[in-house]
């Protein structure tokens, strides 16, 4: 299971192509390619090696320090979690054999897998489970996964005294040694509240300052460290510790070797707990271009790897390839600045709808490889509501609704213009993202046929986040998301508490739906909750909501499944392919 | 001719300490917090003021840099913001693959732009010589990412004679051949554009040359046409071609950022450009203090170089 999707619960996505290497996919038709060799029965057998591809290197294997996909791939086979999700998004167990909750919500209770060892031989333990956590929640951790714990009792409390302790330190109010005092203290009270407690070998309890739905998904499916190799290490220096390039965990697959731009290896962990996978080893090759591992597909030199919409129609006539392709939770979509006049009135923005023709983009840059957004939530996630308002292709409605908006082009040059003003605005996108440039650019000539001049600009990534987005300084933008598992979207579109709400959106009702569907622990009813809010976000059109774009992954025929694609990824069953005997030389080569 | 060596040398040392400086407050000037880069969007001003802190950005610039410049001349070159692995070692995984692709890429280009360029002057307007333009004129147009590209479309996927990627073949015991298989592209894709720009320098230089008294002389006196072109006029005619050998040093570093890329090389390049890309400032001018002071080098080399080729270039 892609850690891309898990704990996190919303990042921004840089490059949509990046993600090819957690890219989900459901299986095509197979029935195209059938080698030779399917005629005789086999059951899986061990053995061989996977040649697997990633865009980016890795960066640490340490899973509370994860933050990029290759990391994340190689951090899920070497650990596991307390949970985990099947290919439906459903949680499983996995090194907790079961849980209960209170009545109240607050109270949880995990109840740990006995006779787990780490890849070193020592037991796993509920100490393990605890050190994970404290480490994420130590004020010297740099990691990103902080604040998936603040639901825990007596974490604004102890985050608060954290700042002003921090605040002192700068106004050099109290020295460095008071200061690293001071924290150790405030940690160790927190520590003391029990949010966190140990009950023996094989059950831990957490406790929450109040009732938090996606508790379970975003908090508890994290690869959990091992204390006795970490212990003298929480805080600040577990970063540079050997086990961020040597890490050894509880997961399906041992860590072998990391070649750094070259290639990273892990083998089958004979002791998994769910028994050994059927694959020896799998290596992954650092590949950057995109180009280069398309080409080593095709020449059988690797076993599997992203491809692009443009190259599907080509690469399903390879007799030793399969094609996979499957949702993603990832979407497009263009942002107003709602504080400025223009993107004000609701009409403008429904009218701006109408005026964009979104299956023409999922055509033109897809290649069909993708579906058309309507609102916020994946329609491979169980909270989807397809029944919301779709304001399809239609320049002439657009026109009409601008019209009635006031905007009118009374100085005939071609423009609409509204008490002298003209109404035309700056786009603006990240630079190397050539779809988001296409994009944007079909935008500006839909939206030149009903008067609306948009002048386009790219920005460099990390510009465009600090001093675009995060600075609140655009008039609109095109950016995207990747959802987590759980439809928690309050720090996208809160009024107050929502970081990433950079739009500006408010919404009373909305905001009230936002806390609710954190609050109820019922599925259907939170899923009714979010049905309603992705209909609001319809309706009032506060994004252009363009597109998810499909994931598509090559797999060379000689790797047998079950082989099914998720949105949070191919690779996710992974332990249960298997290479037949006669193939484990290496990837089927085309025949020429 | 020593003196002339230490004076150049040392000298070098101001250039370099002004190359990190500018190098120094151009990274800083780049857009984007390393600190905020490390951690995610979401976190509060605290985390980011947390973060500075540790990294040691909360400093002015210039004291920044006398720690960084301090620690780097007593050896240590820091740690990775993104990894916490030490520069150093990173750059030692990668210095060496970088070093043999260019220099292979370069000797590649050599032994075949010098001898083409002779022929191509001394055959001037034959068919070698208008085929070795066009064939320049086109190399040095073509990006080098689109000519990786086709390198990998017609020999990896069209003939399948050669892999499209990598060092050398996932657990195969070493063997030279495999090496060289995959170095083949990737020194072509470097190689090519180096060997289009020498060979015309190598051709115009010689034209030059055999146009001068002291060949006329040689032949007068009844030489053979190969002693005259070999021994009299060669010396001569390389030694602008030394100077931009040296001259072409960045451009193969430069060039050796996109085809690391496209041939999937573990070399510094790409080190270079990940680093650039998360604003890992160490990293960052680990690798330009390495590239400057090769480039320097470099330049240092082809200048003594001259008192070899050159009798009327004396060093004192």
């Amino acid at each position: 299971m892609s850690s891309r999707l898990r704990g996190l619960h919303l990042l921004l996505v840089m490059l949509l192509a990046v993600s090819l290497v957690a890219a989900g996919c459901a299986p095509r038709e197979e029935a195209e390619a059938p080698p030779p060799e399917e005629e005789k029965p086999e059951g899986p057998v061990t053995g061989g090696i996977l040649f697997d591809a990633s865009i980016g290197d890795a960066t640490t294997f340490n899973p509370i320090h994860v933050n990029d996909t290759a990391s994340g791939l190689i951090s899920d086979y070497v650990h596991s979690s307390l949970v985990d999700f099947d290919d439906k998004i459903n949680v499983v167990p996995k090194l907790a054999t079961s849980w209960e909750v209170s009545e109240d919500g607050k109270v949880w209770v995990f109840h740990l897998r006995e006779g787990v060892k780490w890849h070193d031989g020592q037991p796993f333990t509920a100490r393990d489970v605890a050190f994970t956590f404290l480490s994420i929640l130590h004020p010297e951790y740099t990691g990103v996964r902080l604040r998936n714990y603040s639901s825990l009792l007596g974490f604004d409390e102890y985050q608060e005294k954290l700042s002003q302790i921090r605040s002192d330190y700068k106004d050099k109010k109290i020295t460095e040694e008071e200061y690293k005092q001071a924290i150790m203290e405030a940690f160790e009270e927190f520590k003391a509240g029990g949010a966190i407690k140990i009950i023996d070998d094989h059950t831990i309890q957490f406790t929450l300052s109040e009732p938090y739905a996606p508790f379970l998904v975003q908090s508890m499916a994290m690869g959990i460290i091992p204390e006795h190799i970490l212990k003298d290490h929480m805080g600040a220096t577990m970063k540079d510790h050997d086990f961020t390039r040597k890490p050894i965990g509880t997961g399906r697959f041992k860590f072998k070797e990391w070649k750094t731009g070259e290639y990273i290896s892990v083998v089958a962990n004979d002791e998994y707990y769910e028994g050994r996978p059927y694959l020896d080893e799998i290596v992954v090759k650092i590949i950057p271009d995109q180009n280069t591992v398309m080409a080593a597909l095709e020449t059988g030199e690797i076993d599997m790897g992203g491809i692009t919409p443009e190259a599907f129609e080509r690469f399903s006539q390879m007799k030793h390839l399969q094609i996979f392709e499957g949702p993603t939770f990832s979407y497009t979509y263009m942002g107003y600045n709602l504080t400025n006049p223009l993107f004000q009135d609701v009409r403008v923005r429904q009218a701006i709808a109408h005026a964009i023709d979104k299956e023409t983009i999922v055509a033109e840059l897809f290649q069909g490889h993708g579906i058309p957004a309507w609102s916020h939530g994946s329609p491979a996630r169980w909270d989807y509501n397809p029944d919301v308002p779709k304001f399809e292709y239609d320049p002439e409605k657009a026109k009409q609704l601008l019209a009635e908006a006031g905007w009118k082009d009374t100085d005939n040059d071609g423009i609409l213009d509204k008490d002298g003003v003209k109404f035309k605005f700056l786009l603006q996108t990240n630079q190397g993202n050539k779809i988001r440039e296409q994009a944007a650019v079909i935008i500006q000539q839909q939206l030149k046929e009903v008067g609306i001049e948009v002048e386009v600009e790219l920005v460099e990534w990390n510009t465009f986040v600090n001093k675009v987005l995060l600075a609140k300084n655009f008039e609109a933008v095109i950016v995207g998301w990747a959802l987590g598992v759980d439809p928690d979207a309050f720090s996208i579109w809160h009024s107050e508490g929502g970081p990433f709400n950079f739009i500006s959106y408010q919404n009373e009702r909305v905001d009230y739906l936002l806390e609710q569907g954190r609050k109820v622990m019922d599925q259907e009813q939170r899923k009714e909750i979010y049905a309603e809010f992705q209909k609001i976000l319809a309706e009032e059109q506060p994004y252009l909501f363009l597109y998810f774009p499909n994931a598509l992954t090559a797999v060379n025929v000689r790797v047998k499944g079950p082989i099914t694609a998720t949105p949070a990824g191919i690779r996710w069953n992974i332990e249960k392919w298997w290479i037949p005997k006669d193939l484990q030389g290496g990837p089927v080569k085309p025949t020429q | 001719m020593q003196q002339y060596a230490i004076r150049r040398t040392l000298q070098a040392i101001p250039l370099l300490l002004g190359i990190t400086l500018l190098s120094f407050l151009i990274i800083q000037a780049a857009p984007g917090d390393p600190a905020q880069i490390l951690i995610n969007p979401e976190a509060s001003a605290e985390d980011v003021a947390r973060i500075r802190t540790a990294l040691g950005l909360d400093k002015p610039v210039y004291v920044q840099y006398w720690r960084w410049l301090t620690s780097m001349l007593r050896g240590d070159m820091g740690r990775s913001f993104l990894d916490g692995e030490e520069v150093f070692r990173k750059i030692a995984n990668r210095l060496p693959n970088t070093l043999k692709l260019t220099g292979c890429a370069l000797l590649f280009a050599l032994i075949i732009a010098v001898p083409l360029g002779i022929i191509c002057a001394t055959k001037q307007y034959s068919i070698l010589d208008y085929l070795s333009t066009v064939f320049a004129f086109i190399w040095v147009s073509m990006p080098s990412f689109w000519f990786a590209l086709m390198l990998i479309l017609v020999f990896c996927v069209w003939l399948r004679w050669l892999p499209s990627h990598g060092m050398r073949t996932y657990g195969a015991p070493f063997s030279l051949v495999d090496q060289l298989r995959h170095l083949i592209l990737p020194m072509l894709a470097l190689g090519l554009r180096q060997l289009a720009g020498l060979t015309r320098y190598t051709r115009s230089s010689m034209l030059e040359v055999v146009r001068q008294d002291y060949i006329r002389t040689a032949r007068a006196k009844g030489l053979h046409e190969r002693v005259v072109i070999y021994k009299h006029a060669l010396r001569n005619a390389l030694i602008p071609v030394i100077t931009i050998l040296g001259l072409s040093l960045p451009g193969l570093f430069g060039g050796a950022v996109v085809v690391e890329n496209v041939f999937a090389w573990p070399g510094m390049g790409r080190l270079a450009v990940q680093a650039a890309f998360t604003r890992d400032y160490p990293v960052t001018m680990g690798v330009l203090v390495i590239a400057a002071s090769m480039v320097v080098l470099g330049n240092l080399l082809a200048d003594l170089a001259y008192g070899f080729v050159d009798p009327r270039i004396r060093y004192d």
